[in-house]
């Protein structure tokens, strides 16, 4: 038997493979907008909008898009969030056929999954791999907190950043980043990316509480978690109160151990800021703390992060 | 809704394809030794027994082809060029041997996205096989750019398509987890360019 004959799944598996990166690539533009090889963007189903990653977007004008066709478009920044590493800008006409989102949560591990670019010569690239993990909420390198993520065993090349991880069928799953896991390949999943879109045309950045304050965690010693009926094994020692700041304003002071917000315990500093969400701000907070052996609580109000 | 059977039957046929496409195409690949310590893979192009490798793996006048068996035989290089990084052995052997020449695939037509298989001898290991997709469609004048894990001795054996048709001659790791091939549009021109120098040279004799 020869080979042909035989490899009939094979065979159309990879026809299967370039017909997605095929189908998907005319909702996949490149975004020009920094010195290095541009970035990757993805035709957004709804608003006329190229989703892309933060970090590809090194200058505010002069951006363009080149499109699937090879066409170079102008496009305006609407927000951005470095956090998250998510930028939307709105293209000066259509930038290529709105992307089609996977269904959520059918991203499983082992997934067969590609990565999709755009060169700068305006060429589709692709790169294939498994999903290998779906990971719960964690908190970037660049200090988001983001509801879950996907990771894939497949390589990012350079430039493929904002660009989208799709399914076997062409089907849009997450918008790949190189730069919110210090390098390694992660995925935005689409209802993640979705929630951070929305904000960001709403209000063209993602709204976070602040408090004023740098902390370091610090152990809770046995026997002020005692005297204090204190769970939690470490706490947050204040380094730095920022005069004027929410926190300055509500009476904390340099040296206070930070317990809790809203009883929500914060054992380290991107607890801490995972704490203070967006529907903090201006509103009255609780929070527990240790100073002078004894246990406090101060009534703060949050403003919002600049 | 597929049932885990179906399922677990449908991967089972794609492994089976999987290894009896490779299978064809390990048929088609040699191991060859240069004659400055150079080793890696060679691709049987013709009925004759003509080999296609690349430049780098055979850059002498001579090299050694070695067999499944571990037999060497000696080839000449009768045609270079450092510019593709492709050089063709013709072993000299008095006995007819059971070469099986390469299903040759114009690289022009590959697809991005396209799976394809990487066959060679890899640091010595014969016959070592690794899957990955076509990056960028070389179109008709680039290299075959692919995400596969190749390694030194992958050099001049074959690059082939889901079907066990070679595309490319793989040559170069880029950083980054990039690998080029010659594309077959070149390989063609090459061998072509051959024949017609061959003929030129009866004619003059």
């Amino acid at each position: 038997m020869s080979a042909e004959e035989h490899a009939n799944l094979l065979a159309a598996l990879s026809a299967d493979l370039a017909d997605a990166v095929e189908r998907a690539s005319q909702s996949v533009v490149g975004v020009d907008a920094r010195r290095r090889v541009p970035g990757t963007g993805i035709v957004w189903p709804e608003g006329g909008i190229v989703v892309t990653a933060d970090h590809v977007i090194e200058r505010h004008d002069e951006i363009s898009l080149v499109t699937s066709g090879g066409h170079r478009i102008g496009a305006t920044l609407i927000g951005r969030d470095p956090g998250s590493d998510v930028a939307v800008l709105r293209p000066a006409s259509a930038a290529g056929r709105p992307a089609e989102l996977a269904p959520a949560e059918s991203a499983r591990v082992g997934s067969l999954a590609l990565a999709i670019g755009r060169t700068a010569s305006g060429a589709t690239s692709a790169s294939f791999g498994i999903i290998s993990a779906v990971g719960g909420s964690w908190r970037s390198m660049r200090g988001g907190a983001i509801d879950s993520y996907l990771r894939a065993d497949l390589t990012l090349y350079p430039g493929y950043s904002g660009g989208p991880i799709v399914d076997a069928s062409g089907r849009v799953m997450g918008m790949n980043s190189s730069h919110l896991a210090g390098g390694q390949s992660v995925a935005l999943p689409t209802a993640v990316v979705r929630g951070i879109v929305d904000a960001l045309v709403a209000h063209g950045r993602i709204r976070r509480a602040y408090l004023g304050v740098t902390s370091r965690p610090i152990e809770v010693p046995d026997a002020l978690r005692e005297k204090a009926h204190v769970d939690q094994q470490t706490g947050l020692l204040l380094l730095n109160v920022e005069p004027g700041s929410p926190a300055d304003r509500g009476g904390l002071f340099l040296g206070d151990v930070l317990l809790a917000v809203n009883d929500r315990p914060v054992t380290h500093p991107e607890a801490l800021q995972a704490a203070l969400g967006a529907d903090l701000v201006g509103k009255h907070v609780t929070l527990r703390l240790l100073r002078g052996g004894e246990v406090r609580d101060l009534s703060v109000t949050p403003g919002e992060r600049e | 809704m597929t049932t885990a059977v179906e399922a677990q039957s449908r991967s089972e046929s794609l492994a089976a394809d999987l290894a009896s496409v490779i299978e064809a195409v390990q048929r088609s690949v040699v191991m060859v030794r240069g004659s400055r310590e150079t080793s890696g893979s060679g691709v049987v192009w013709t009925e004759a027994g003509a080999i296609v490798t690349n430049y780098h793996v055979a850059p002498g006048p001579f090299a050694q082809v070695i067999l499944a068996d571990g037999s060497r035989i000696p080839a000449r290089v009768t045609r270079r060029s450092t510019a593709l990084d492709l050089a063709l052995l013709e072993p000299e052997v008095a006995v007819p041997l059971p070469w099986n020449p390469a299903a040759v695939r114009d690289s022009a037509d590959l697809r991005t996205g396209e799976l394809v298989l990487a066959i060679g001898n890899p640091l010595g290991e014969r016959n070592v096989a690794t899957m990955g997709v076509v990056v960028t469609a070389p179109g008709a004048e680039n290299p075959v750019r692919t995400a596969i894990v190749l390694r030194p001795g992958n050099s001049g054996g074959a690059l082939a398509d889901s079907s066990g048709r070679v595309v490319g001659i793989p040559n170069v790791v880029m950083p980054g987890g990039l690998a080029l091939a010659v594309p077959t549009r070149a390989v063609q021109r090459f061998i072509a360019a051959r024949h017609a120098a061959a003929a030129r040279v009866r004619v003059v004799a």
